[in-house]
């Protein structure tokens, strides 16, 4: 049986959409995070010697995800890092804890793909199965 | 075509009529060719969104290379009354004064063909792309980036980044007044601060054109302008300090909207009343944001001018490198018009389009203001740019203002797909274009196939009477972030 994808990109004209998939929170929040660098950064090759703690709340799930994206959009544009390597120690649909680990950019090393300028609310949605989370995001790149 | 109607009133000016929660008509500047692209997205439905917005005047307008863009269509223009309309951060655009200008030189094609190459890598290696990368200016203080946002492109000069004559070549001279640097969160002066003079990737550009056509001779020899003359073209914006600011200010608006009791048919079109508090704040930071672009683009022409010189081993003097023009195309600004024949204070949102006054017009430096404004056109980087000027007519019916590209015509994804295992770097110099870029995906991206032909929409802004011609320019070398 196939692995399930993390996340995949869907037509968009000027931009970049992409669902995220997750069995639970945990692996969606994780694969957000995984698949917004790996958007701007080829993520295969990345280690661990860099480490960010995140903690944020919000007043529902999907401006938590917003929220959480743009933390690591942050993270990347003010200091060069490329954190795609998430441990989330408690999420709920209103707050996350977690640490993200990965690498200051190195321009001799890591392989630049697209930059993004910022996660849109455009089409934003969150949403759950009986065993299943979703997400749908598009990015101004 | 989405359920919206559309009547076409000309050849080159659709309307949508006024239904449901719309308080003006949509007006759409496009070619019937045009309007046969556009089937396939909602951007004729965010045309007639924006028409909702309370204080909106006259018309929700579409520009010809319009397509879907957040809450707001790309290619939108819509003005507000200033004392009852709203402001809203996504009628500028997440990349506030992203913008082009455009610098003639002296030199023509026979000057730089044997060097092409080597004048391309001089420029792609000393003008920072930005990602993941410091920016160009060293040692820059807090104190020095607060002076910079709140005082434009006048900073740059002032510490030697061009001459002081630039600056009436310059949109607002380089500065939007009123910019505070207390309404700047310390997110987007920590991105800001790493990202002055650099130039961005996606659709933003550095670029070596020849002129290739001359439609209004007298004018271009003017402007210096001559058939076979070398130009050059930056397109660039606010980077991530533009990008925050937006982002800060759209989150601060959406409850902003609700507590003021606006409706919002899409939550991207959030806003607040111009005159209240939070509309005011962020007018005072998206200040902020268009006077870092300013500055962003006058160190790039600084930059690429001495790179130029340096890979020629000439002297800058040599060059003869003088701005012809720099346009913001994302950007809210408060002008006046004559509306029904009476003069009204409007807050004027483009969002992918460009300021196009008319001759005359007191705003522009004498030295347009016989001709009208200079209006940029990119397209893309494999055939033609143009440089226009603004119409009286463009004052009558779009608030003084034009199309700002090309418009996308395939997806990012698409053209992945489409260029997989494609030496684009060759196809690219087959075509007469050199391109040197950080993300071969972004050039994979960027590739003619994926936008409309700019030509068409040039023309159609031609054929209304809303820009006209003035010359076409051909890229030789492209540099992308």
């Amino acid at each position: 049986m196939a692995t399930a994808p993390r996340y995949e990109p869907f037509e968009h004209t000027a931009d970049i959409g992409i669902h995220i998939f997750g069995g639970d929170l945990v692996e969606l929040f994780s694969n957000a995070a995984f698949a917004l660098y790996d958007c701007m950064v080829a993520t295969e090759g990345i280690g661990l010697r860099e480490q960010r703690d995140i903690a944020l709340n919000a007043e529902n799930v999907e401006d938590l995800l917003h929220n959480w994206l743009n933390e690591h959009l942050y993270l990347f544009s003010a200091s060069s890092l490329i954190l795609p390597h998430i441990v989330v120690h408690a999420v709920s649909p209103t707050t996350i804890q977690a640490t993200a680990h990965g690498e200051l950019y190195d321009p001799g090393k890591n392989r630049l793909k697209t930059e993004i300028k910022a996660v849109t609310y455009h089409q934003f949605s969150v949403a759950q199965t009986s065993d299943t989370w979703s997400a749908k995001v598009i990015f101004d790149v | 075509m989405n359920g919206i109607r559309l009547n076409r009133l000309t050849d080159y000016l659709y309307e949508i009529p006024m239904t449901g929660a719309m308080r003006v008509p949509g007006r759409i500047y496009a070619s019937a060719k045009l309007m046969e692209s556009q089937k396939a997205d909602e951007s004729l439905q965010q045309v007639a969104n924006v028409a909702t917005l309370p204080g909106i005047v006259k018309y929700s307008m579409a520009m010809p290379d319009f397509h879907w863009g957040y809450g707001f269509p790309i290619g939108g223009v819509a003005a507000f009354d200033v004392d009852d309309g709203i402001i809203s951060p996504g009628g500028v655009g997440y990349d506030i004064n992203c913008g082009v200008r455009l610098m003639r030189t002296g030199l023509v094609l026979d000057d730089v063909r044997e060097n092409l190459r080597e004048i391309t890598r001089a420029i792609y290696r000393d003008v920072p792309a930005g990602v993941g990368s410091s920016g160009a200016i060293e040692k820059l203080t807090s104190e020095d980036f607060r002076a910079l946002i709140a005082t434009g492109a006048r900073w740059a000069v002032e510490r030697g980044y061009g001459a002081a004559d630039n600056l009436s070549a310059i949109e607002d001279e380089g500065c939007m007044a009123g910019a505070d640097p207390d309404a700047v969160g310390h997110r987007a002066f920590e991105r800001g601060i790493k990202q002055i003079g650099t130039l961005g990737s996606g659709n933003h550009f550095l670029e070596i054109q020849v002129i290739d056509e001359v439609f209004l001779p007298d004018i271009a020899e003017r402007f210096g302008l001559r058939k076979g003359g070398i130009a050059v073209a930056i397109h660039s914006g606010s980077r991530g300090f533009g990008h925050q600011i937006c982002e800060d200010h759209l989150t601060v608006m959406v409850k902003a909207a609700k507590r003021y009791g606006i409706d919002l048919v899409d939550r991207q079109l959030a806003c607040a009343p111009t005159q209240s508090a939070e509309g005011q704040r962020y007018l005072v930071a998206m200040a902020c944001a268009a006077n870092f672009a300013w500055v962003n683009r006058q160190v790039m022409m600084h930059l690429t001018e001495r790179a130029i010189a340096r890979a020629m081993k000439a002297s800058t003097a040599a060059l003869d490198m003088r701005l012809i023009y720099d346009v913001c195309h994302n950007i809210a600004k408060f002008e006046e018009h004559i509306v029904d024949g009476v003069k009204r204070r409007v807050c004027v949102h483009r969002k992918g389009a460009t300021r196009a006054f008319g001759p005359g017009h007191p705003l522009i430096h004498e030295r347009y203001r016989e001709s009208g404004q200079p209006v940029l056109v990119p397209g893309d980087m494999g055939r033609s740019s143009y440089l226009c000027l603004g119409t009286q007519k463009a004052m009558e019916e779009t608030f003084g203002s034009a199309c700002h590209g090309a418009g996308r015509r395939h997806s990012r994804k698409h053209m992945l797909k489409e260029m997989a295992g494609r030496n684009l770097f060759r196809e690219m110099e087959n075509r007469g274009v050199i391109v040197m870029a950080q993300g071969a995906p972004s050039v994979a991206e960027e590739m003619p196939e994926a936008y409309k032909d700019v030509s068409d929409v040039v023309d159609v802004m031609q054929s209304a009477g809303i820009a006209r011609k003035l010359i076409r320019l051909r890229p030789i070398a492209c540099v992308k972030g």
